[in-house]
């Protein structure tokens, strides 16, 4: 598998490879605008035909495949499988990849969606691969990058970043693989609404537009034990004189405040 | 110190601590994360340790969020007691991390100072865990 880095540098120089094993080809190329668009990818999936359940599916992770599932344009739903060290790469860039999925004679221009991972592995668990068709609009999620260094940041300010996914409606191949927004006019106490980020052509954004994206805080002028004393205080008085005795041994226990009150 | 305003009961069971966490296994608000890699219960005040280590080394500036809240008390029985005679006193509060777990997060730093803050701040933790970092992947 590529590192995420090495799988980005070869998206963003728009390298072609090709891996003629596992019937995997990969075209990444620079979209209009100087955004990266989606790529074209063929991935082999194989049809799944042994028994359902977590075993089987178990079974088939070992071995190296991920099972998937194929549904929408009111098809019927394809149960498949498909080469997890392939997949693995193609996500690397970006869930928003355009993949044509060959299945048996078929093929199926799709997208990943509802990509599952194991929690501590990381590893590939299943993954959705939803049909377009690229003269519909789908939704989709598209990350946003700020860029730049607000001058309030140099100023000693807080850069606080509350919107990190964008909802989009777009064309499939009109949707980007990354959102970029610069903040290097942010002062300290100024604000970055999402209506002040230009959108690629074809992206229809379903954020508001007064959602606020980034803002500059002030730092923080309390020193720490200060902040401890605060939030002791903050968290509940009740419980806390209910704590004394119950850490010393005695009979009131600390949550026997907080029962009382109940 | 975390712990609940008011609670349904006093005492609870100890329960189980098998399987991976369902939720939060990616970091959702800074950008960086201490991921649990091992299932445990975690005390209020080695929660609140963790935090005074890791805003003492950003000192100003930076954010910290706490995703784990210790909400089940857990019981003692005094020292030198005979055993029986009901259930000990409730005497402290923990948090149950399952693996995969994202307990803190951190922004607002450099990678390298919130790779250090957070090393000191595990090492307040009495199981193992991970620096991670944000995934662009939705």
């Amino acid at each position: 598998m590529l590192p995420g880095g090495e799988a980005t540098r070869r998206r963003t120089e728009g390298v072609h490879f090709t891996s003629e094993k596992c019937g995997l080809v990969v075209c990444a190329s620079n979209g209009k605008n100087g955004r990266l668009m989606a790529d074209e990818i063929t991935l082999v999936a194989e049809a799944r035909t042994d028994a359902r359940g977590s075993r089987p599916a178990g079974r088939l992770r070992r071995s190296g495949r991920v099972p998937a599932v194929v549904y929408g344009l009111e098809t019927d739903t394809m149960e498949v499988s498909v080469p997890a060290r392939e997949l693995n790469h193609i996500l690397a860039g970006g869930a928003n990849v355009l993949i044509t999925l060959k299945v048996g004679g078929d093929d199926a221009l799709t997208l990943a969606r509802q990509v599952q991972r194991h929690p501590t592995k990381g590893e590939l668990l299943h993954v959705d691969f939803i049909r377009v068709r690229t003269d519909v609009a789908v939704s989709a999620e598209v990350p946003l990058h700020l860029t730049g260094e607000p001058a309030g940041v140099k100023d000693g300010g807080v850069l606080e970043q509350l919107v990190f996914q964008v909802p989009i409606e777009a064309k499939p191949q009109d949707i980007p693989h990354e959102l970029e927004a610069d903040i290097s006019h942010l002062e300290i106490g100024s604000q970055l609404r999402f209506e002040e980020i230009t959108l690629p052509p074809g992206v229809e954004a379903t954020l508001e537009p007064d959602t606020l994206v980034a803002q500059v805080a002030a730092p923080r002028v309390a020193e720490e034990p200060e902040a401890v004393e605060g939030e002791e205080g903050v968290e509940g008085e009740a419980p806390a004189e209910g704590e004394a005795p119950a850490a010393e041994g005695g009979d009131a226990p600390a949550a026997e405040s907080g029962g009382a009150e109940t | 110190m975390l712990m609940p305003r008011k609670i349904r009961h006093r005492k609870v069971q100890r329960g189980r601590r098998k399987g991976q966490a369902k939720g939060a296994t990616r970091v959702h608000f800074g950008d960086f994360g201490i991921q649990a890699l091992e299932p445990g219960w975690i005390t209020n005040r080695q929660i609140e340790a963790a935090r005074i280590a890791m805003t003492r080394h950003i000192k100003r500036g930076g954010k910290v969020w706490i995703n784990v809240f210790p909400d089940k008390p857990v019981t003692q029985k005094p020292a030198e007691t005979r055993m029986g005679s009901g259930k000990g006193n409730p005497e402290h509060w923990v948090a149950v991390v399952k693996p995969g777990r994202v307990m803190f997060e951190l922004a607002g730093v450099p990678e390298n100072i919130a790779r250090e803050a957070m090393r000191l701040a595990m090492h307040k933790l009495p199981i193992k865990t991970r620096f991670v970092l944000r995934t662009d992947e939705a």
